[in-house]
């Protein structure tokens, strides 16, 4: 897998008055770095206000770094604009196109600015690609009708298939799932899957549906205060940063049993209710065993499930920064 | 790229309801001035002239002598141009001592120096091509234009409607340049606009390029309206024109070319203005101050420092180049030609660079 999105450093200070003078800069984004590969699909999350929209303004140009670098496809996004913003499809902050014209119009209009000069894409490429995407994301038979008669879940989907009138290497998209009922998001949950799996698209989505993005997404990345505090494998969840992994054993002497983890195993070991919740690099199957070996009753065994929420809040307010 | 750039802005800046609102507005301007415009001729003609038909003395010794004067149809013999060309020498040797004097060694409002220099240039291209005994239509800088002692005529009519339509035609050109970037931003459409491959230094060329093209449209949508109009409502009265410019340059024309100057003049006119709403826009992302700026404040700003004497460096008054044409009653204060060509190129450019470095640079919130 190739990387598709590379961030180096990137710092984004603003100016800050009081009266005439000027205090220090504000720091919205503090010397981040990571990257997005090709087929993947990474979650950009953090509390309000953490950097993550300055951060994907930044990435598709549309605000300049402080310092810091951004490559697409290995195109520097300041300094090679056009070749950069040619690999890149999105939607930031919300899908605004012009109000009182069609949704063909639009997407003509933006298919005209992303295939002018490219004289191996004729109007019948074009007019196939919008037809294309307009099935994509359901909205054929609709696309004559004006924009202000869209609903918010319409407007999303046509955003995103402004997105995708040529196949991106890189989809940057702020809260996609904005608006859309429950079979719109996994439409959506879909689709980016099939573009990352099928099209090897690298996929940047920011998001506050946590529980959602456990399921979009591969990877996510957790930002607060312009610093990323996680940088997790959403199959990896339930790993800490030590390797530790959460095991619940249902059973007869919870006490005594922790009290032998905690010995036999120099783990974190604690009872309450008929379980030991121990955690531990140890699989749960060798912890079965040697319970088990040890005389005990086991009568259930499972990983915790660490959910994504879970992941965020403790790392926004359980000191993910330290 | 621009092509698909402009094209787009084109399409996007047509707005059709405004379109349609100012072509009706414009067509009742034009009618009413067809309608009355033959009577009002008279009786500005007759109050200023006394009813005696000549008018303030383009010719030392006639009329109110005080250079603002009219058009006027001259018919002089050799004798007559000869006799004023001695006494205007004279005249222009005496004021310019006079002028010397007090201190003064640019143009002023009425500068009787200005207008004798320029009464002498014109008696004196009558004398280098024999011009005598025939009729020439005299337009001096102090002109109403159409407002002809030789009655209403098709091109008299024709640059008055002109005058009067350009205002309108500034308003459109505000609102369709001054709205060009401030609906992006509050559509929100600028970023996704962005998110193409696109630069944005190409984007605020199409997008200025656009809103011209729309107001020069308007322009001479108006100014082909307006001559259907002037040559079927007044009959056409031909008459070798003289222009002076500046108090240097003269030339002969005929009725287009008078049609021609009035039009090249308001039209520079229209596209300052379009470009300057432009760029405030660009600059402040405000549509109503964009809009209003540029017809209102300006315009407001730039009567203050006239009565200051300082309106010629001030834009309203370098833009309104239609004075060097005679198209204005008088002309404003100070006014030379060349300072008005360095004023405007000079606010007009201004604005326009500091539009494209700051869309070129400042980041789309």
């Amino acid at each position: 897998m190739s990387e598709v999105l590379k961030v180096v450093n990137l710092t984004k200070e603003y100016a800050t008055f009081r009266g005439l003078g000027r205090t220090a800069p504000l720091r919205a984004v503090d010397n981040i770095s990571f990257a997005v590969n090709s087929g993947e699909v990474v979650g950009f999350l953090g509390p309000n206000g953490a950097g993550k929209s300055t951060t994907i303004k930044m990435i598709t140009g549309l605000a300049a770094p402080t310092s810091g670098e951004v490559y697409i496809d290995g195109h520097d996004v300041v300094k090679e604009r056009y070749a950069a913003m040619k690999c890149v499809g999105g939607v930031i902050e919300s899908p605004d196109m012009y109000p009182d014209r069609t949704a063909l119009w639009n997407l003509k209009y933006y298919a005209s600015l992303q295939f002018a000069g490219d004289k191996t894409k004729d109007k019948k490429y074009i007019a196939d690609r919008i037809d294309g995407v307009l099935s994509l994301v359901g909205l054929k038979g609709r696309e004559n009708h004006k924009i202000r008669t869209y609903s918010m879940g319409m407007k999303q989907r046509l955003g995103i298939a402004q997105a995708l009138i040529e196949i991106p290497k890189l989809l940057v998209l702020d809260e996609p799932a904005n608006g859309l009922d429950p079979d719109g998001i996994k439409e959506i949950r879909d689709l980016l899957r099939t573009l990352a799996g099928e099209y090897g698209v690298g996929v940047l989505v920011s998001s506050h549906q946590l529980a959602e993005m456990q399921l979009m997404c591969d990877r996510c990345l957790i930002i607060n205060r312009g610093r990323i505090i996680e940088d997790r494998k959403i199959a990896e969840l339930n790993v800490d940063a030590k390797g530790n992994v959460s095991i619940i054993v249902k059973t007869d002497r919870p006490e005594e049993a922790a009290a032998f983890v905690k010995e036999k195993f120099a783990a974190k070991a604690e009872a309450c209710e008929g379980e030991v919740r121990v955690r531990s690099e140890l699989k749960a199957s060798d912890l079965t065993r040697e319970l088990v070996l040890a005389g005990f009753n086991v009568y259930g065994v499972s990983e915790e499930e660490v959910r994504l929420e879970d992941l965020f809040m403790h790392a926004v307010h359980g000191g993910g920064e330290e | 790229m621009f092509k698909a750039l402009y094209a787009g802005e084109l399409k996007k800046q047509t707005n059709v309801k405004t379109v349609v609102i100012m072509a009706a507005i414009a067509l009742v301007i034009l009618i009413i001035l067809a309608a009355v415009f033959d009577s009002v001729n008279e009786m500005i003609f007759e109050t200023n002239t006394g009813g005696l038909g000549v008018s303030g003395g383009i010719l030392p010794g006639e009329g109110a002598g005080d250079g603002t004067s009219f058009r006027e149809t001259w018919n002089y013999d050799e004798t007559t141009v000869t006799a004023e060309i001695a006494r205007c020498e004279y005249m222009l040797k005496m004021l310019e001592a006079e002028k010397e004097e007090a201190g003064f060694d640019y143009y002023r409002n009425n500068d009787s120096v200005y207008y004798m220099r320029a009464r002498l240039a014109l008696l004196e291209y009558i004398r280098d091509n024999e011009l005598y005994d025939r009729d020439l239509a005299v337009y001096t800088n102090g002109t109403v234009a159409g407002m002809s002692s030789a009655g209403v005529t098709a091109d008299t009519f024709c640059v008055f409607a002109l005058s009067s339509l350009v205002f309108l035609v500034i308003i459109y050109g505000a609102i369709a340049a001054g709205s060009a970037y401030p609906d992006e931003f509050r559509q929100g459409t600028v970023k996704l606009l962005l998110l193409r491959p696109v630069s944005r230094n190409a984007l605020t060329g199409a997008k200025l390029l656009a809103a011209l093209t729309h107001v020069s449209a308007a322009y001479f949508g108006c100014f082909l309206v307006a001559v259907a109009l002037s040559y079927a409502v007044f009959p056409v009265e031909h008459a070798e024109t003289l222009y002076m410019f500046n108090g240097g340059a003269i030339t002969v024309a005929d009725n287009a070319a008078q049609i021609g100057i009035a039009l090249a003049c308001n039209y520079v006119t229209v596209l300052v203005y379009t470009s300057l709403a432009f760029a405030i826009g660009a600059l402040t992302r405000n549509k109503v101050f964009a809009i209003i700026t540029p017809v209102i404040l300006i315009e407001v700003l730039g009567a203050i420092l006239s009565m200051s004497g300082l309106g010629r460096f001030f834009i309203s008054d370098a833009a309104n180049w239609a004075q060097f044409a005679g198209l204005n009653s008088t002309l404003i204060g100070g006014a030379n030609f060349f300072i008005a060509l360095a004023m405007t190129v000079l606010y007009t450019g201004g604005a326009l660079t500091a539009a494209f470095l700051v869309v070129g640079q400042k980041d789309v919130a």
